[in-house]
């Protein structure tokens, strides 16, 4: 094997590949990375066995072949080189790197005890944008649970009901569904993806990508980026049935400035039990009341103007959760929909939007 | 520190020598006489008889027996006395309802407020308590009173035994000037070893010893030194709970079980009991712990740290069986104990797929057991077994039992 290639363009990939190379494992393998020749490019493969990564860049390849070397010391010494184009070669059992202030030799590993990278043979189930599709991630990953008694939930659930892409998470005290309208589907979907995973994604895509493919076969999900391609396993399990969980008589009415409600909530916290930023919601007419109080902190409270005409209505949420939530609602004003003090409260944009529905619910905590 | 508003007044109530105090007041025929509680090797805690002899609690039981040969060494009874702890405390909301239970045989009142009730003289108050508890139980408790809980403390030690002792703010500064820094709670053995090592025996001396040294030496704690050297704390009379405080119950088993399903029931009860418990505490935890103890005494322990606080038993049970699953399955079980802790006071977050119902009717068996006592209200299946009431951990673990 023998090849030039750019510094820069090399650079950009090993930070994309190197991202999940685990630090300490008992495969050894998996500290390298793959290199694999072209036409006229390299190829950049790196797995740990959940995630793999694969991304690539233009080069001059004079010689053809496959290599596996130690990702992390390839990576540094790539960054403290600085000419624009370096050359590398195997000689004998060894790649030699090759530049204007000497040359460096590593050890080569054994390219057959690389693990295989998930390859998908079906057509992506559907096409997005890469901006959309991490915006989307944005507004449904960070509710994802740490209960490692719940597997199922640990992920952001993908799916489609033969219509509609949806996409759902939940810690188990708040949850989020996410229906994208616009996207075009071509097949099904049916996967809990771990959040890690969907942060690689959001890492490797740049901003002037244009389309992310999304492949689903069995047990793996696929994302095609330009020319990077980024492969997960799913979680295995079923994702509980939400739907159930969905209030439908949440009648009471809510309207509310999303900014000031937000800052409103940031300033009370501040006062609020540091254990679950138990802050109380009272509504009532066309006020939400909202107080605070700690031992050893103070207290803080609040009067919002909202509009709400049910009866006074007592409510104690975790104000910090509560936030999370509502800093993500796509539109100025929010709909709250509330039931009574121990049941879930729905939140919502006030205005429709084309692109995508979402929703959360969100549940109290039990004043005493 | 400027004091920009009203001294305080703090009191702690501090029961002499709480644990053989308990005992001789059971058996009379051990008043009066050195006793020791503890086991074969060592002493728990003994009475001011005995300590005159020079024993201490923490000594071995040989080495007591040197010092006192009459020394009469009784086997502890942690239920009692901690069950006797319940009853005293429960007097205490008659002063105040700031309280703050430090251990099982000392409390914090801050009685700013309810002075005014003893013609402004907290004398009176602390005579009316001690009285009362001496009547009651027949148990001796000394008083410490003071501007905060760090000079009340400091005014028990110094009230004891069975006395009453008040530390204005006027006469602290000369008070602290010779005591030596170990008298300080909070200041204990290998404290002292290094402020003695610094040339610091007094709080005087540590008062003056120069703040920027005592935070590059101690981090914050270093800043807390200074300030308690000159009898300031600012820490509030509350109800306040320790990281590592547990409520816990455990059971021993008559005869011992080998099914697992048995096991699995005595876990459910004893999950409820620590739920109920916690709700009445109002607190909330996120730490699990089992305790299973074989025929053979080969004791298996098992925790589980959980992403969100619980409260009630059947969460706490949901673990407790994943935990019970890696527990060993040869020997015959001879106890069984639950702990929770991690406990925080706060409300607990309701979950997603509670039902509002369920939680309704969680709280009015709560209500009901308040009203009516313990169990008038309780599942089926805990009809098949009896497991009475007993607390562990709580205070056996505590760190500051000072006897």
């Amino acid at each position: 094997m023998k090849f030039t290639v750019k510094r820069d363009s090399l650079l950009k990939v090993l930070q994309k590949v190197t991202g999940i190379v685990p630090q300490r494992t008992s495969f050894e393998i998996l500290t390298s990375i793959y290199i694999h020749t072209l036409e006229n490019k390299i190829e950049i493969s790196s797995t740990d066995l959940d995630i793999a990564i694969t991304s690539s860049c233009e080069a001059d390849i004079i010689q053809k072949g496959d290599v596996v070397i130690n990702a992390k010391r390839f990576h540094l010494f790539i960054k403290e080189v600085f000419d624009d184009i370096i050359e590398m070669e195997t000689s004998e059992s060894e790649f030699v790197i090759k530049t204007s202030n000497g040359n460096y030799k590593m050890p080569l590993a054994d390219v057959e005890k690389f693990p295989q990278i998930p390859e998908f043979s079906n057509p992506p189930i559907f096409t997005i944008e890469p901006s959309k599709l991490i915006d989307y991630i944005d507004r449904t990953s960070f509710l994802v649970s740490k209960d490692e008694m719940k597997p199922s939930i640990t992920g952001v659930y993908f799916y489609t009901d033969g219509e509609k892409l949806y996409i759902v998470a939940t810690d188990g005290h708040r949850l989020v569904e996410l229906k994208a309208k616009e996207v075009q589907l071509s097949g099904k979907i049916n996967a809990i993806i771990p959040p890690k995973s969907l942060n690689h994604l959001k890492r490797i895509t740049e901003e002037e990508s244009i389309n992310i493919d999304v492949y689903f076969e069995s047990n793996s999900v696929g994302f095609k980026i330009n020319g990077d391609f980024i492969s997960t396993k799913i979680i295995s399990g079923e994702f509980p049935n939400y739907k159930e969980v969905i209030p439908k008589d949440n009648n009471k009415i809510v309207l509310v400035d999303r900014d000031e409600f937000l800052y409103a909530l940031r300033r009370i916290s501040l006062f609020s039990n540091p254990a679950n930023h138990e802050v109380k919601f009272i509504f009532s007419d066309n006020l939400i009341n909202l107080q605070a109080s700690a031992a050893n902190i103070g207290s803080g409270e609040e009067k919002l103007d909202a509009e709400y005409n049910g009866e006074q209505l007592t409510i104690g949420f975790n104000a910090n959760d509560f936030s999370e939530i509502i800093k993500r609602i796509p539109s100025n004003r929010l709909l709250l929909k509330l039931n009574n003090e121990l049941s879930a409260t729905l939140i919502l944009p006030e205005e429709d939007n084309s692109e995508f529905d979402i929703f959360y619910i969100m549940m109290p905590l039990r004043l005493e | 520190m400027k004091e920009t508003k009203r001294d305080r007044i703090i009191m702690l109530v501090d029961m002499d020598a709480f644990f053989a105090s308990c005992e001789q007041q059971e058996k009379p025929f051990l008043r009066g006489k050195p006793i020791a509680v503890g086991g074969k090797n060592i002493v728990a805690a003994c009475s001011y008889e005995a300590k005159a002899y020079g024993v201490k609690s923490g000594m071995s039981t040989y080495e007591a027996l040197e010092k006192c040969p009459s020394l009469i060494v009784v086997p502890g009874d942690m239920e009692k006395y901690a069950s006797t702890s319940r009853e005293i405390m429960k007097m205490l909301p008659d002063y105040t309802s700031e309280i703050e239970v430090f251990s099982v045989d000392e409390a914090f009142l801050d009685i700013t407020e309810t002075v005014k009730f003893w013609k402004n003289d907290p004398f009176n108050l602390a005579k009316d308590l001690r009285k009362r508890i001496k009547g009651r139980f027949g148990l001796n408790a000394s008083v410490g009173i003071s501007y905060n809980k760090l000079m009340a403390k400091l005014a028990s030690s110094l009230a004891k035994p069975n006395g009453i002792k008040m530390i204005r703010r006027n006469n602290a500064k000369n008070l602290l000037e010779n005591l030596p820094v170990e008298k300080l709670s909070g200041i204990g053995r290998k404290l002292k070893k290094e402020l003695n090592a610094l040339g610091i025996v007094t709080c005087g001396e540590l008062a003056r010893f120069p703040v920027t040294i005592l935070k590059k030496l101690f981090g914050q704690y270093g800043l807390l030194l200074h300030y308690m050297a000159m009898g300031e704390d600012n820490g509030v009379v509350e109800e306040v709970v320790p990281k590592n405080r547990a409520v816990g119950h455990s059971k021993t088993i008559p005869g011992g079980i080998e099914d697992r399903n048995t096991a699995l029931i005595y876990l459910f009860r004893l999950s409820e009991m620590v739920g109920r418990r916690v709700r009445k505490a109002g607190m909330i935890g996120k730490t699990v712990s089992i305790t299973v103890r074989y025929e053979d005494f080969f004791t298996f322990t098992k925790q589980m740290t959980l992403s969100y606080y619980i409260e009630s038993g059947e969460e706490i049970y949901r673990v407790v069986k994943e935990l019970f699953m890696e527990a060993g399955g040869e020997h015959k079980i001879r106890l069984l104990g639950v702990s929770l802790s991690g406990l925080v006071k706060a409300s607990r977050q309701i979950r997603i797929k509670e039902n509002e119902k369920a939680i309704r009717l969680d709280r009015a068996v709560d209500a009901i057991n308040d009203r009516y006592g313990e169990d008038t209200v309780k599942r089926a299946s805990f009809e098949l077994i009896r497991v009475p009431v007993r607390s562990i951990s709580n205070f056996e673990k505590h760190p500051d039992l000072e006897l």
